[in-house]
């Protein structure tokens, strides 16, 4: 296996194609792309009222690590008082102006849409593959659709969240460490076969 | 060993920093013995055994301090609390 990847230079991403044995993906992953997303923080003493507003304008605030999606958005909760927003079909710019426009003076914005690279994770042997590398316990019975972690995997920071039970896991990564974690799932995966997606083609 | 962080749950600690002792106070730089005290507080430590009150940061997670107690002999966690509690309660 160690020469899987020899052909990829450490510093792009891994190419869309297929890896380990032929005909075989008990992974499949794919880069999401078009999201707008924002980080959302209350300022001191604001998180209960501000969570209460924007649930009310249709964006669901809650102060745990837990994936709320609506129609329009997902908020993650990364930390106390602290999200991460998601939104689909919209630019960054839109997004942090509709944000601002709801919380007003009691959060601090940034528009992280060009910051991060997104990649869901799905398949049968999805979960026995991030177990090689997830420190959070990921069984159904302790981990589900919904939930969320902000979390280190092969050393590199990330938030992930379940966003469906079949299972499916979206992992958010900074952009420059995008080509280490896919070296790492792509390695990871390789034993099942792994079918990568949107990533180019090096 | 494993902190259970009070916003995360259940980590690996190599996610987190450790500061070291939660039990000092920082002392008052006004008094006459101040520059015993501060030199006390920066870098006279106990070595105590079993529960003791740790600063620990969840770099790796919430990206809270937090206070956690564990017996050093077992590294068992006896209790985990965030370092500055919250002033903010959001309706779940
Ligand atoms: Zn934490």
């Amino acid at each position: 296996m160690s020469d899987l990847l020899a052909h990829v230079p450490h510093t792009r991403l891994v190419p869309e194609g297929s890896y380990g044995p032929e005909g075989k993906a008990g992974v499949r992953a794919r880069q999401v792309l078009g999201l707008a997303v924002a980080t959302l923080t209350a300022r001191k003493g604001k998180a209960a009222d501000l969570a209460r507003r924007l649930c009310a304008a249709g964006l669901p605030l809650v102060d745990a690590p837990k994936a709320v999606s609506t129609m329009a958005f997902t908020t993650i909760g990364t930390g106390p008082g602290r999200w991460l927003i998601l939104a689909e079909g919209m630019t960054g710019t839109a997004l942090l102006a509709h944000l601002g426009s709801l919380a007003g003076a009691d959060a601090t914005l940034t528009d992280q849409s060009d910051a991060n690279l997104i990649v869901e994770v799905t398949g049968p042997d999805a979960r026995a593959t991030l177990a090689k590398g997830v420190a959070v316990d990921l069984h159904p019975s302790a981990f589900g659709a919904g939930d969320a972690a902000t979390t280190v995997v092969s050393h590199v920071g990330v938030t992930f969240w379940q966003s469906d039970a079949a299972p499916a896991y979206r992992f958010m990564v900074a952009r420059s460490f995008a080509p280490a974690f896919l070296r790492w799932l792509t390695a990871s995966a390789a034993e099942f076969g792994i079918a990568l997606s949107g990533t180019g083609r090096g | 060993m494993r902190i259970p962080c009070p916003y995360c749950g259940s980590r690996d600690a190599h996610e987190f920093a450790y500061l070291g002792d939660a039990t000092l106070t920082r002392p008052d730089p006004a008094a006459s013995d101040a520059a015993e005290a501060f030199h006390a507080y920066a870098y006279l430590r106990e070595n105590p055994e079993g529960a003791h009150r740790e600063y620990w940061y969840h770099a790796n997670g919430c990206r809270r301090w937090l206070v956690v107690t564990r017996n050093t002999r077992t590294h068992e966690i006896l209790g985990v609390a965030f370092a500055r509690p919250s002033t903010d309660e959001v309706p779940a």
